[in-house]
């Protein structure tokens, strides 16, 4: 009777930890289509789209060490002399943290700013939370790549 | 829930809720003062990466390295703003960190904008991640 109980303990256990682990997978792909959804955004100056990504507390760390909120943020992509014409992800790694969720990337983006053609790129850690069912980012920091 | 702190009003904070917390666990100037590996090593989560300056990427075992390589040789880390904004058991901090260290034998000072993400429910509220940023005003 003791080995049935032991032997379906760690079943259960086994069980519970494969439903944690494939939880984990799905959620990690859901964010994941989020930072592919957020590229399409970024090359269609899609602000709307942005918005719903983005939470109202969001906060990012620019490339100079700069800090903006939402709103700077979502105007700097409006802004006409930001002109990307293809942006994406060579690689994202994720973790998840039951509500949280960090993504390692490396974000290229090509475009011409100030009449001059640029290719940058930019390691990024982003971090993303769960409320209500649904994922926002709420910090984002990118950092030019300029090691060989 | 958010709090931003000061530096001197961050040495006097009782640390009495969540955020407060946090950023007692930010404060690593005594650490990488010392040096203190072990110390560092209980705070960091096993999954924690950081991004450096010239953007490549660390894990835990390489960053702590770094830190105790001889070569590095803080002589003051200290935070000159800090906040925290918490999301149930997550925390994120956005300070600037302000590094005093020799550098090839010349004294330099380094401030580096960064934001980390702190898990409460970790042991020792594990940091997840840190990055630093290049401060374009370098003082010799």
């Amino acid at each position: 009777m003791k080995k049935l109980s032991v032997a379906a303990a760690v079943f259960l256990a086994a069980a519970a930890f494969t439903a944690f682990a494939q939880n984990s997978a799905d959620e990690g792909g859901r964010v994941l289509g989020l930072e592919k959804a957020w590229n399409h955004a970024i090359e269609a100056k899609d602000t709307k789209a942005l918005d719903q990504l983005l939470a109202p507390t969001f906060v990012a760390v620019e490339i100079d060490g700069s800090v903006s909120s939402k709103s700077e943020f979502l105007a700097g992509i409006k802004a006409p002399e930001y002109q990307p014409s293809q942006a994406v992800n060579e690689d994202m790694s994720i973790q998840v943290y039951s509500n949280s969720a960090v993504v390692v990337g490396i974000f290229r983006v090509k475009g011409v700013e100030k009449g001059k053609p640029y290719v940058h790129r930019e390691r990024f850690i982003d971090t993303w939370i769960k409320r209500d069912g649904g994922w926002q980012c709420v910090a984002s920091s990118a950092t030019l790549i300029t090691a060989k | 829930m958010a709090a931003a702190l000061a530096p001197s009003a961050f040495a006097q904070s009782p640390f009495n809720d969540e955020a407060g917390r946090v950023l007692g666990l930010e404060n690593v100037e005594p650490r990488h003062r010392g040096k203190d590996i072990k110390a560092l090593g209980q705070v960091l989560a096993p999954t924690f990466v950081a991004v450096d300056m010239d953007g490549s990427l660390t894990r835990k075992s390489e960053f702590l390295t770094g830190i105790k390589a001889p070569s590095y040789q803080p002589s003051r880390a200290v935070y000159e703003q800090i906040s925290a904004h918490m999301y149930g058991d997550t925390a994120v901090t956005t300070s600037i960190f302000r590094v005093k260290e020799i550098e090839m034998g010349k004294p330099v000072v380094r401030r580096e904008r960064f934001i980390d993400t702190l898990d409460q429910r970790r042991p020792n509220l594990a940091m997840c991640r840190q990055l630093g940023h290049p401060d374009p005003h370098k003082i010799a």
